[in-house]
């Protein structure tokens, strides 16, 4: 798929499901929560909009859980996924890592439009039976 | 699943972590807002409903914090268990119509007594999903 079409769609979600606001841009929140890394702002609306933008694209709905990554002070940028397929109910981010170990989430750095795409991009892979495994990082240390 | 075992099946666990009361290290945990022992809180309810159903999974668990900023725990927590093999959700839960409702079991510990409810629920939950996937029917609701 191309990126300029998953843009079209994380700004869509962002502004019809997200931030309700028809003027709001979600690179523009994206561009204040890098530079601020405020932690009053709504952190959890980045990967909401990226769980809507897989969600429309796929034309399905998950069963999701997102967390917010932290480091000792502040958010850091980074968001685990874990999605399962409501229908055979599998986790569909388990995975076994080359060393062999199992993991059930994955972490995706989104600081930027680019990084949106790829995460978008790399679980619309899996939730569509791809199974691309390039560039995610698994929650091996939770 | 009877709260005496569960209880002392929490006191072996707790003991092979250092712990020498369980009930005070889960308030501490919680009142002087320690994500470190939150976190050692939640390792402890995942072990003891493993060694309760003899069998190993892949976790997840968050703990939950009372505010974005200060990232103090506020004795909630959540729960995402998956098979090893099968990959299979074990604590998804449907809602009394059949759809999803949440992949997550969530509990508040925040002492001794809190943790035994937990532990009973999750494990009867995790035992639920995983007879009704050897029978092949629907998951708990």
């Amino acid at each position: 798929m191309q990126n300029e079409r998953i843009i079209e769609v994380l700004e869509e979600v962002y502004r019809e499901e997200v931030s309700g606001d028809p003027e709001d841009s979600f690179q523009s929140f994206l561009e204040e929560f890098n530079e601020t890394r405020d932690p009053e702002l709504p952190v959890y609306w980045i990967s909401e909009t990226v769980i809507s933008a897989v969600e429309r694209l796929s034309n399905r709905r998950f069963g999701w859980h997102t967390e917010a990554l932290k480091d000792e002070w502040n958010y850091s940028g980074e968001f685990l996924f874990i999605c399962v397929d409501p229908t055979n109910h599998r986790c569909l981010t388990a995975r076994t890592s080359p060393d062999g170990l199992c993991t059930i989430g994955i972490i995706f750095p989104i600081l930027n439009i680019d990084d949106a795409v790829h995460a978008v991009e790399f679980l619309l892979s899996l939730v569509q039976g791809r199974g691309e495994t390039r560039g995610e990082k698994t929650d091996e240390s939770k | 699943m009877d709260w005496e075992q569960v209880a002392q099946t929490l006191q072996e666990i707790a003991t092979e972590f250092g712990i020498e009361d369980l009930d005070q290290f889960i308030q501490s945990a919680w009142q002087d807002a320690d994500p470190v022992s939150a976190g050692c809180v939640a390792e402890v309810i995942e072990r003891a409903s493993e060694r309760l159903l003899d069998q190993y999974f892949l976790w997840s668990h968050i703990v939950e914090t009372e505010d974005c900023e200060w990232f103090i725990p506020d004795g909630w927590y959540c729960f995402i268990a998956v098979h090893p093999e099968s990959r299979l959700c074990l604590t998804f839960r449907h809602d009394w119509v059949g759809c999803l409702k949440s992949i997550c079991f969530r509990a508040r510990i925040r002492n001794i007594e809190d943790a035994i409810d937990a532990v009973v629920r999750l494990v009867d939950l995790i035992q639920s999903n995983l007879t009704n996937q050897k029978e092949g029917g629907a998951y708990a609701k």
